[in-house]
């Protein structure tokens, strides 16, 4: 019985593709159908008319049967499709989809309305008089057969190709049930090398589907059923094909078959011409596209090779696999990165102890690892999934709305985890009706204020830093924000003055408040009770955001910001009063050490409310004991006695010097807190917190039902130690402490981001070649790290290659061009770094990867200096060397990296305006090289002061620098008539098609990635040229 | 019957063995701020995250429900609810072959909660018995 009902889930999941499919056909294409279209049509009906036959579904049977009935004419021409024959189409296919989902009630419901209505299209249409499908003259032999017209057609056509008709009896237990692949997969075999006809069930043994449900393998209760197939395999290879026995099959001799084409053709000469040219087309897309021998062609080896070819025979390279196992193996997987995390604490200190045990772990983290993303991977899904149903919406509501309306989709094919696709249908589907209902003008208005009758939505997926994005844009008449006020005002969602001091960003995001629809009346298309607020909910519960982008008068685009995968992610795990939480690091931006006493960072009040002054801006402060009810605790800097922290509790009653004594109090006292500056959205607070544990991969669990009105929290997840930790909702400590956000728009908080001392955190690469020093190179630069054997490594002249698969790299020993230890011999496993943004890679081959650390980079250029070195860092207490790939590949490849390429005849300046001394010495190497005189500035005010006394041809600038940053550089410069022409590119960090649109917005010429010296030579050669024809 | 007797604030109680998963002793379990007053704590058994319930605390032992416990009784999930649900007790007792026939209602005069959550009392020899019924029992109230 369960058996039998896997069955049915995959006849109900194979049958779901086809009618989608169906569905998506005739809404995309309409009326106007190709050959090929309706060919896919009225076979997708086909199939699922056949595997249902086979379940007893007799209600399915027979409405599929109408349908492709219908279909069968339309593919011979003899049917021309109308519009309105096409709602008729869907709503039967929706018909169809609702039975094949309800399978089990499918047999109650009535299809003959449905019936009727379908065959009033046949009988309304003018050329009635003749009917492809006719039953053929000399049809006795084939309703002997019990084979239907359509049936009978197919079975002619095949036979004119050479095929062999074939009958399958089978016994559903004996036979069936017992291939071990199922019936569908059966069938599928089937349809790879032949083509099911009709399946006959002999279903009167038995009463029906509620009886094949019951059937069990043990029971005596059985039943036979038929299958025809046509095939151009013999019948001793199609047994082997389709891997049963050859006794069950018998092969037809269809004697009339010569009476019966020479009827048809006999027939087709009676008929006008017009008639016999449709035979014709309908006889091509057979050929080309029916006939089951074109599909046999993939598998070509089937007639050549005789005996047991049903290893041959190529199904697809897929298997299909229960989503239950799936997520048991996710589930393992999680539980096997921690218990890795585990292992791995425990083993740390014993890693010198234990000789071979290093690389042991190394290899284990490095596998579990690798398992864990691709068992996510394999929960992947394209978003096309949900995208498909839109075509058809959009259909409808521009019927229901009378708006002509265009739907544009792109990047279906960008995938996101299978519960997050799922959980986008709603929200998406109330997004788009929105942009239907009211966002786009009725044409008569669009055509009024300039714009094309047809109004465009589209909806795209694309992948954006770490996240998937999906913009629902319009460009209709765009939000009004005053409405938007009016309305809040009018809903008492929010009061006057709140909406006095609220900025365009913070006006938009009141329509995420309950209860708030700015349509003037409710239709039936979008006015539904559910809300944005809903769309919002859905959304986060998925762990996205929304955004809301809109110009009034040009259209309006909602974002929304969805995480690749759900179950894993990266924490930041922190201690407060002895409690362990995990903060998502995603919403942290910085984390802030304040010490007692320390006159530049300190916390001050507002009256009883915290906040801090991060370079220049007020941050309110929230500390999580509060948020949690947790009692703040201290300790006495004098008695060293923990006690409870009362000190909000009597700052109320403060009178300012009073508060002094308080900060007296607390500088003697040696108490460091750590205050996580938290973004959400548009929002920023700090959470004060007593310790930072460091960070984490963490296994998100679901928060059980019980904990979810605390509020605060996201979910459970499990530490390196095995104890559980709760992982803390941003949005919901905003909620819970009663933050109320007058919403900065994101300018002013980007603006803000570039305060004092922005030093850019680096991500490095440390790793040992074969000599005593640490190396490290920027991650920026590295595309991948492989491990390479020494057998896969050979000489060409003095040039060392590494195979790889069919390819090679060549590879270089950096120890070989620096001045450093090095030993010539190479061990047997050793480690590529290959490099990106370098136009000929040359793989860097090292003895060991050491770690992956991020650091803010306090770089020494002085110390060390040697061609094919940036300079030094300290990391953990360990001189870290860093290399730069640019000098060291010149070096070893002086053909291809030397700069010629890149020099300038006539001495070009050149400013070079960047904080981050790494970088900036980076790019100074870069356009040194090159030929160009550079100066160098550390920040915007700098550059200006520079700007007056020297002549520069081009600025090449940083945008996030203290004191001034890039955007106020280029505002200024723009400004100044005597420098307004200089070209200024933007060198950064901060990458993505928005960042760079704003840079662009604001002024710069170019906006480049950093470290890409080509690139970067390029676009600086490109800007001298282009001002030099300008100014000439 | 078959029940799985146990200890919990001096009182002996008995749950049908058929609700129980598993008992646990030294369970390291993480308490849950801003959680409702009837819930412990979290803990992870095996990967899977068990809600911890003071029993005690439900039941209105007013003076028990702060005492440090560590060993639990963790219940099979119920059909429809992902969650894993534990309580924590003193200690475990015998299982016992309850004859219906010596239990009985519990008398008019239980203590409010007791009379909400205990649905039977067997009369033991020489001790009585609150038998405790899964249904209802361990899900926030307030």
């Amino acid at each position: 019985m369960i058996q039998n009902q896997e069955f049915i889930q995959e006849f109900i999941e194979e049958a779901q593709h086809h009618v989608e499919q169906v569905e998506s056909l005739l809404v995309k294409k309409g009326t106007s159908l190709g050959d090929d279209e309706v060919n896919k049509i009225f076979r997708a009906v086909h199939s699922v008319k056949g595997t249902a036959g086979f379940f007893g579904l007799t209600q399915i049977v027979s409405l599929a049967h109408t349908m492709e009935n219908l279909y069968g004419e339309v593919r011979c021409g003899s049917l021309k499709l109308l519009d309105e024959h096409l709602d008729v189409l869907l709503a039967a296919n929706d018909l169809l989809k609702d039975m094949i989902e309800n399978v089990i009630s499918s047999e109650d419901v009535d299809v003959t309305p449905m019936q009727q209505a379908l065959s009033k299209i046949l009988e309304c249409d003018d050329m009635k008089g003749f009917r492809c499908y006719e039953p053929a003259q000399n049809s006795f032999f084939y309703e002997d057969l019990k084979i239907d017209s359509v049936g009978v057609q197919l079975i002619e056509d095949a036979l004119r190709h050479g095929h062999h008709l074939f009958r399958i009896k089978l016994k559903m237990n004996d036979n069936l049930l017992e291939y071990n692949e199922g019936p569908i997969r059966f069938f599928n075999k089937i349809q790879a090398v032949g083509m099911l006809i009709d399946t006959q069930l002999d279903i009167s043994e038995i009463g029906g589907f509620e009886d094949f449900l019951n059937i069990q393998s043990e029971s005596q209760q059985d039943f036979a059923m038929v299958l025809w197939v046509t095939t151009v395999l013999e019948l001793r290879l199609f047994a082997d094909a389709i891997g049963i026995h050859e006794d069950l099959i018998e092969e037809i001799q269809v004697e009339e078959e010569k009476k019966l084409s020479d009827d048809s053709s006999n027939r087709l000469l009676d008929k006008p011409i017009k008639e016999v040219q449709l035979a014709q087309v309908s006889e091509s897309t057979d050929s080309q596209q029916f006939d089951p021998l074109s599909i046999s062609k993939d598998t070509t080896t089937v007639e050549e090779l005789p005996g047991k070819s049903q290893e041959r025979i190529q199904m697809d390279e897929s298997i299909r696999v229960h989503v239950s196992v799936l997520n048991e193996l996710l589930n393992m997987a999680s539980e096997l990165v921690l218990g890795r995390n585990q292992l791995l604490r425990i083993l740390e200190t014993h890693k010198k102890g234990i000789p071979g045990l290093a690389p042991i772990l190394q290899n284990i983290d490095f596998l579990t690892s690798n398992i864990q993303e691709k068992i996510m991977l394999t929960r992947m899904q394209p978003v096309g999934n949900v995208f498909n149903k839109f075509p058809r919406i959009i259909r409808d509501i521009s019927k229901s709305l009378s708006k002509e309306i265009d739907l544009i989709i792109e990047g279906a094919d960008v995938e996101l985890d299978k519960s997050i696709i799922e959980g986008l249908g709603d929200p998406l589907t109330h997004l788009i009706r929105n942009a239907a209902d009211h966002g786009l003008e009725m044409p008569d208005i669009r055509v009024t204020v300039g714009k094309s009758r047809t109004g465009t939505i589209r909806l795209r997926a694309y992948h954006e830093g770490g996240s998937v994005n999906i913009d629902i844009s319009d460009d209709g008449k765009g939000m009004d924000t005053e409405r938007i006020r009016s309305t809040a005002l009018e809903k008492n969602l929010a009061s006057r003055s709140e909406l006095d001091s609220m900025d365009h960003q913070a006006v938009l995001n009141l329509i995420f408040k309950p209860g708030f629809s700015t349509a003037e009346k409710l239709t039936a298309v979008s006015g539904r009770g559910v809300g944005m607020d809903v769309v919002k909910t859905n959304i986060e519960r998925l762990g996205g955001t929304v955004a809301i982008f809109t110009d009034q008068g040009k259209g309006t685009t909602i974002r929304l910001i969805l995480p690749l995968t759900l179950a894993i992610i990266q924490s930041l795990v922190v201690e407060t009063e002895g409690h362990r939480f995990a903060v998502p690091q995603v919403d942290v931006q910085e984390i802030v050490k304040i010490k007692a006493g320390d006159e530049q960072r300190k916390i001050e009040f507002i009256h009883d409310s915290e906040v801090l002054r991060l370079r220049g801006k007020l941050l309110p402060i929230v500390h999580l004991a509060d948020v949690l009810g947790i009692p703040r605790t201290f300790v006495h800097p004098l008695t060293g006695v923990k006690g409870v922290d009362r000190r909000n509790a009597f700052t109320s009653l403060l009178q300012p010097e009073e508060e002094a004594s308080d900060s007296n109090r607390r500088d003697r006292n040696s108490e460091v807190i750590r205050v996580l500056i938290i973004r959400q959205g548009n929002r920023r607070f700090g959470l004060a917190v007593n310790r930072v544990l460091g960070s984490e991969e963490t296994l998100v669990k679901a928060l059980p039902t019980f904990l979810k009105d605390c509020g605060c929290y996201s979910g459970v997840t499990i530490m390196g130690d095995g104890k559980t930790a709760l992982i803390l909702d941003s949005e919901g400590i905003i909620r819970v402490s009663d933050l109320r956000f007058i919403s900065e728009s994101e300018r002013s908080l980007e603006a803000e981001h570039h305060g004092e001392a922005t030093e850019e955190v680096q991500n490095l690469l440390l790793f040992k070649c074969s000599g005593s020093e640490l190396f490290a190179v920027d991650l920026s630069m590295v595309r991948r790290v492989d491990e390479v054997r020494s057998l896969d490594l050979e000489y060409v002249g003095d040039k060392l290659f590494a195979r790889y698969g069919e390819g090679s790299l060549r590879v270089i020993r950096p120890e070989n061009y620096l001045d450093v230890n090095k030993s010539a011999e190479l061990p047997e496993k050793m480690y590529v770094i290959v490099p990106k943004l370098v136009s000929y890679p040359i793989g860097i081959l090292v003895d060991r990867i050491i770690d992956n650390v991020s650091m803010r980079l306090k770089l020494n250029t002085s110390d060390i200096k040697m061609s094919g070195l940036v300079g030094s860092v300290i990391h953990d207490k360990h001189l870290v060397l860093v290399m730069n790939l640019y000098e060291l590949f010149e070096l070893a490849d002086p053909e291809h990296y030397s700069q010629q390429s890149f020099h300038i005849s006539d001495k070009r300046t050149l400013l070079l305006v960047e904080d981050t001394p790494f970088f900036q010495r980076m790019a100074y190497s870069y356009l040194t090289g090159a030929g160009y005189d550079v100066l160098t500035a550390t920040n915007g005010r700098e550059a200006l002061d520079i700007l007056v006394s020297a002549k520069v041809d081009a600025i090449v600038s940083d945008i996030q620098m203290p004191v001034m940053d890039g955007f106020e550089l280029v505002k200024r410069i723009r400004e100044n008539p005597k420098i307004s022409q200089l070209p200024i590119i933007a060198v950064t960090s901060m990458t993505g098609e928005y960042n760079k649109k704003i840079g662009l917005d604001q002024g710069f010429d170019y906006y480049e990635y950093k470290l890409d010296r080509e690139r970067l030579l390029q676009v600086v050669e490109q800007a001298i040229d282009k001002r030099r024809r300008t100014l000439s | 019957m078959k029940v799985l007797s146990f200890r919990l604030a001096g009182r002996l109680f008995g749950i049908d063995t058929r609700y129980v998963k598993e008992i646990n002793r030294n369970v390291e379990y993480t308490p849950v701020p801003r959680a409702s007053e009837e819930i412990i704590g979290l803990f992870n058994m095996r990967g899977q995250v068990v809600t911890l319930f003071d029993l005690a605390s439900i039941l209105d032992y007013k003076k028990d429900s702060q005492a440090r416990r560590d060993a639990c009784i963790i219940l099979k999930a119920q059909a429809n609810s992902p969650d894993q649900v534990g309580f924590l007790i003193d200690k475990t007792e015998d299982v016992i072959d309850l004859d219906e026939s010596l239990c009985e209602p519990p008398p008019a005069n239980s203590p409010q909660m007791e009379y909400k959550y205990v649905k039977r009392v067997a009369k033991l020899q020489g001790e009585l018995l609150l038998l405790i019924e899964n249904e209802g029992i361990f899900s926030i109230h307030s």
